[in-house]
């Protein structure tokens, strides 16, 4: 009997016992550090005169390294401009001893909304009756890259939170995905870099190994946010909005050179063109006006105002000073060259007699704000 | 992990072995299942190395009769550690036979004879209510003879 298990023993070979393959068997389990001792007694006779022996063997439960994390809902059905979406998922520590996890998340591959890694914050709550999402509640904290004890059998629940783009479209959606890393280590041996089955020495509760139950030290779940509900109103709306800002005519009356606002043969009209971008970011946009046939483009005139994120008033005309009539500084807009150049977008188009009959001013992708643009015309005499 | 005050108690085991000249040694190991190449699956009884809630831990029980007349009525008994369960069908000693207590070592039976009360019934015991497991040798032991018996346990 002995001989045959000492052949056994020293029979090597790198084995994972069966149990350990079924990881997640263990999420009750003795806990890591318990002491098992054992003490055996033999009795006996000799010589007629009774007597007992006694040996003792003692170890400690190792600890096992283990995590589950699952997502509440496997789709989300959502409408585009939901603020404050929360995405629910539980993170249980399926190991035996306390452990400490960070948690991460990312966008998984399909990511129609889109949404951007920023725009996801992380809530966690350890109460053990979580009621959803409440960023009001104290218990939900948000979470910020520092590790959080979970007990063994224990779980938190974790919100990821997000608001859907307004310009979302029907059927668009992304997956969210929230993983859980351990952050047992020793000796510069991590769980998290360690493979399934691997051992850290030491690393475990009360001076005990840690074997490694899941790869990596960490499990994830992803969970989908669908634009099941469209909502026109909140896609996408550019608005253009042109008015005559002021105009000003230099009329000479016995020798006496006096301003009017009349727009008569050679005032000089000031435009104030503004778009608004709503709900979403537009893409390629520019701006383009005609001058009227019995007008004439006062050159250098076109001036921009950028107010991303923000609003722009109607400014308060102020009337060039005659006779040269150039351009007036309002303040918030800058000057724009006529020259047809990537410098800022703007150029000109003349037409056979050279003369202006329309400007453009190329705005590229703009997020939501309003914009907007001075230009000055004569009224041909 | 094994602590270190097995090697402290094998020590004083030794030293009481004088006196005594009959010694007992209680040996640890991790008991896995392993694939032979053939396919069929075996228990292999190795150093311990990861021992987890629902590993198999196995105990090697060794009686050394060192002294220079024979032992006899040599009896072995071991309660199943806390925080394990007994392995239906583990208990194994050459020239022994081998009986269970349900009842902390108060009486000792084969496993058919033992009864347990579950929900005010009165059950057949299973390896999971076993307390005790005893050896008794069938013959003395001669002096300068050893005779060793194993058992297994699953970790709760």
């Amino acid at each position: 009997m002995k001989k045959n298990s000492i052949h056994s023993i020293l029979a090597t070979s790198l084995v994972m016992s069966s149990t350990l393959l079924s990881s997640n068997a263990f999420a009750v389990g003795t806990d890591a550090g318990t002491a098992i001792s054992n003490t055996a007694t033999v009795s006996f006779t000799r010589g007629g005169t009774p007597d007992t022996e006694q040996a003792s063997i003692s170890f400690n439960v190792d600890e096992i390294v283990n995590v589950n994390v699952t997502a509440a809902n496997a789709s989300n059905n959502i409408t585009n401009g939901d603020q404050n979406v929360a995405i629910r998922y539980t993170v249980t520590n399926t190991g035996n001893g306390s452990e400490v996890f960070k948690l991460l998340d990312t966008l998984g591959a399909t990511n129609t909304l889109p949404l951007a890694a920023n725009d996801i914050t992380v809530y966690y709550d350890t109460s053990t009756s979580p009621d959803g999402f409440d960023p009001n509640n104290i218990n939900e904290q948000i979470y910020t890259d520092t590790g959080i004890t979970i007990l063994n059998d224990a779980f938190i629940t974790v919100y990821l939170v997000t608001d859907v783009p307004n310009g979302s479209v029907q059927d668009s959606k992304s997956d969210l995905v929230l993983e859980a890393v351990s952050q047992t280590e020793a000796a510069g041996v991590k769980a998290s870099e360690s493979a399934f089955g691997a051992t850290i020495t030491g690393a475990g509760t009360g001076g005990t190994n840690a074997i490694i139950a899941t790869n990596l030290g960490r499990d994830n779940a992803s969970s989908e946010l669908k634009v099941t509900t469209f909502d026109p109103s909140k896609s996408l709306v550019v608005n253009i909005n042109k008015t005559i800002l002021g105009s000003a005519a230099s009329i000479s009356n016995a020798g006496t050179d006096i301003v009017t606002d009349q727009k008569i043969p050679g005032a000089v009209i000031t435009y104030f063109v503004k778009v608004s971008v709503e709900n979403d970011g537009a893409t390629a946009l520019s701006i383009s006006d005609i001058i009227p046939s019995d007008m004439t483009y006062v050159s250098n005139s076109m001036r921009l105002q950028n107010a991303s994120g923000s609003t722009i008033n109607i400014p308060t005309y102020i009337a060039p000073t005659f006779p040269a009539a150039t351009p007036v500084t309002y303040s918030n807009f800058s000057a724009l060259t006529d020259a047809a150049d990537a410098n800022d977008g703007a150029s000109t188009s003349v037409d056979g007699a050279a003369r202006v009959e329309s400007i453009t001013v190329v705005l590229g992708d703009l997020p939501i704000g309003e914009y907007a643009i001075l230009l000055d015309a004569t009224i041909n005499n | 992990m094994i602590k270190k005050t097995t090697l402290a108690l094998s020590l004083a085991l030794m030293s009481l072995a004088v006196s005594a000249e009959v010694t007992l040694t209680n040996t640890v190991f991790e008991v896995v299942t392993i694939t032979n190449k053939d396919g069929s699956k075996q228990d292999q009884w190795q150093q311990p190395d990861k021992l987890l809630p629902g590993e198999r831990v196995g105990y090697q029980i060794e009686v050394n009769n060192k002294g220079t007349e024979p032992a006899a009525d040599i009896v072995i008994a071991n309660p199943i550690p806390e925080h394990t369960v007994y392995v239906q069908d583990s208990a194994k000693g050459l020239n022994t036979s081998i009986e269970f207590s349900v009842d902390n070592g108060k009486t000792y039976a084969q496993p058919a004879q033992l009864f347990v009360e579950k929900e005010g019934k009165r059950v057949q015991a299973t390896s999971v209510d076993f307390t005790q497991v005893r050896w008794k040798l069938n013959q003395p032991l001669a002096a300068g003879a050893s005779s060793t018996v194993q058992y297994i346990v699953k970790i709760k």
